[in-house]
């Protein structure tokens, strides 16, 4: 069992939120980015962090994911830099690390095999291809697990009872549920049956559920507490960053931890 | 092989969000390609709305600059102005059949624009395109032309601002939608079953040709962007070893040529893009030609040395522009001046029946080529 299963389960048996934060590697910079994973990490602000690798052409992903991962390439952010900063903050760091990427990055330089050896090797526990829906290669999944890294895979609103049931079966340590139709980012208001849908989802999954996509605000966590295992907020988080300072996201982070009832 | 896989290439590499409409898809598709009611709606449109069969003309002029036969297969007289009308009705008439009220297209020269804006008014369809910016400015003429046809026209000012960016923000719109709207790409790109279908769709274009030369070709010649108007042409041929597919791919957005495998917009093809995977840039004077992938049946043809792909660069394409609008009275679309000027750079021996795709006009390339 790795350290982010660990704290997966522990969260469920104390009847904790779980609360993990997506950031895109090297936004605003390295050296922020890597400050605030540690910051998060210093104030039990975070159960986990989302790390995304930096694609230029994000499909799943709304315009501030969208601008962060811009602005990461073009600062130099890379698989390389990313391991060595991950692997930097592994070493004062308890924090459990999930690696988010889409396919063509994480296949290309050294390949597929050798990219996951080596986020394996420098902290990861976990990674999420957003562009690989569960079932479309046995090749790729198998190669995921050859290093020890979980698979943690996607379910949508479209996604069919039947089809929740099987992605649960393949997706570890949890599940992850796309809040709503859409892209990444800030949204107004969530589907007023979400909260039901995510029970219904937490029925059908064997393993425990997270909810992101659009969650981006302490009310909008606050109602969905109840719901879910634990959630992930993206875009509003990362929106925080562009001040390329700690200070406005932990701030956030704060007021998200005290809607869950963490602190 | 599996299922929407061209050897190691295609698959459906999207957000989990698109499998359920992408397997409704598939199974609707399936079920139109036998009902007698839909082939008969379709045959109709392609004859009285498309204006289809379209003629294969023999060029005189090239038949004597070649010393062979060599004929031109007139798309550029379609309606619309291009094979991506053929599409583009087949499509509709699937989101028509299928229960959807609105289309959503991604377009690079305009002329899928164009070609799903008339399809969706006469499918009685709402219609949204979404254009890189870039494009916009190159193809005003064909902006007009979709606004007046009632699509809506949402300029994408992401990255390039070109094809690339207006098919990832098409395909992020219909993420958002995908119970009402209906994805209407353009090319034989995208996650399954989009490839198969678009090839079957414009597989019309090979099978016309077959009919209508009492020989069989020895070549077939057509340039490849996403790859459409090429695979309609080959496709038919496939089993008969004896004619030689040539795709002509451009200079500057080469991805057969010059690329690697990789994924990008829900299909797994060669591609362009650097050390790091992120996709490149790419440049053509003939926009429609300007997209960092390519169908992922073209990789396969590739790879089992089925078809064979060259580049030609927007120096040549723009000679062929004027060579053949002077010689034969026919201006030709950027796109398919690629594949002319390689037919006029190559050798044929005597008895060669050459086909070239001429897979749309040049009107709308007049200021692009400097002649505006
Ligand atoms: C006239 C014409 N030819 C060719 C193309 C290239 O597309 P494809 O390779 O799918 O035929 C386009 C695309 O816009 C076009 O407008």
């Amino acid at each position: 069992m790795n350290e982010l299963e660990r704290k997966i389960n522990w969260l469920k048996e104390e009847k904790l939120t779980g609360i993990s934060f997506f950031m895109t590697a090297g936004y605003p910079d390295m050296k922020t980015f890597s400050d605030t994973v540690r910051e998060l990490d210093r104030r039990s602000l975070a159960d986990f962090i989302e790390v995304g690798v930096p694609f230029s052409d994000p499909l799943a992903d709304g315009p501030v994911i969208q601008n962060s991962s811009r602005e990461a390439i073009k600062q130099g952010a890379s698989l390389g830099n990313i391991f060595e900063a991950v692997r930097k903050i592994k070493k004062d760091t308890a924090l459990p690390m999930v690696m988010m990427s889409y396919l063509n990055p994480l296949t290309s330089g050294a390949g597929l095999e050798k990219n996951l050896k080596c986020a394996a090797d420098s902290g990861f526990s976990a990674v999420i291809i957003p562009d690989l829906p569960a079932g479309e290669s046995a090749e790729i999944e198998k190669t995921v697990k050859k290093p020890g890294l979980g698979h943690v895979f996607l379910a949508a609103p479209s996604t069919p009872d039947e089809r929740i049931r099987e992605i649960s079966l393949k997706s570890s340590p949890f599940l992850y549920y796309v809040s709503s139709y859409g892209v990444t980012g800030a949204r107004r208001s969530l589907d007023s049956k979400l909260a039901s849908r995510l029970e219904r989802v937490r029925k059908l999954s064997r393993v425990p559920v997270y909810c992101g996509f659009g969650i981006s605000t302490p009310a909008q966590a606050a109602l969905l507490k109840k719901s879910l295992d634990g959630i992930i907020i993206g875009s509003a988080f990362i929106d925080k960053l562009k001040t390329r300072h700690f200070k406005a996201p932990l701030k956030f982070a704060i007021s998200i931890n005290k809607s869950l009832g963490r602190m | 092989m599996k299922n929407g896989y061209y050897g190691n290439y295609g698959g459906s590499f999207v957000p989990e969000t698109l499998i359920e409409p992408l397997n409704e898809l598939i199974a609707n598709y399936k079920n139109l390609k036998k009902s007698p009611r839909f082939k008969a709606e379709l045959k109709k449109l392609l004859t009285d709305f498309a204006g289809r069969p379209t003629p294969l003309f023999k060029s005189e002029k090239l038949s004597a600059r070649a010393g062979c036969e060599v004929y031109l297969k007139r798309e550029d007289l379609a309606h619309t102005g291009s094979h991506k009308i053929n599409n583009a009705v087949g499509q509709a008439l699937v989101a028509r059949f299928s229960g959807k009220k609105k289309i959503i297209a991604e377009t690079g020269a305009g002329q899928h624009g164009v070609a799903a804006a008339s399809a969706a008014v006469v499918t009685g369809l709402k219609c949204r395109v979404f254009m890189g910016e870039v494009d916009i400015s190159r193809q005003q003429e064909n902006v007009r032309r979709m606004k007046l046809l009632g699509a809506e026209v949402v300029p994408v000012k992401e990255g390039t601002r070109t094809l690339r960016e207006a098919v990832s923000a098409a395909i992020r719109s219909w993420v958002s939608d995908p119970r009402d709207s209906y994805y209407l790409l353009g090319s034989c790109v995208g996650p399954h079953p989009y490839p198969m279908m678009v090839r079957d769709f414009q597989s019309v274009i090979g099978k016309e040709v077959k009919k209508q030369l009492s020989y069989p070709p020895t070549h077939l010649v057509a340039c490849v962007g996403g790859g459409s108007n090429s695979i309609g042409l080959f496709h038919p041929f496939f089993e008969d070893r004896n004619v030689k597919l040539i795709g002509v791919e451009a200079g500057g957005a080469a991805s057969i040529n010059n690329g690697r495998i990789g994924v990008l917009h829900g299909t797994r093809s060669y591609l362009l893009y650097g050390r790091s995977g992120q996709i490149k840039d790419t440049h053509s004077v003939a926009p429609g030609l300007d997209y960092c992938g390519v169908g992922p049946e073209h990789s396969y043809y590739n790879d089992i040395r089925r078809a064979d792909y060259f580049t030609v660069s927007d120096g040549g394409a723009l000679k062929a522009f004027r060579w053949l609008s002077k010689n034969e009275g026919v201006i030709p679309a950027l796109e398919s001046s690629h594949a002319i000027w390689w037919m006029m750079n190559n050798k044929f021996s005597k008895g060669d029946r050459v086909v070239v795709c001429l897979s749309g006009r040049g009107d709308k390339d007049l200021s692009a080529a400097g002649q505006g």
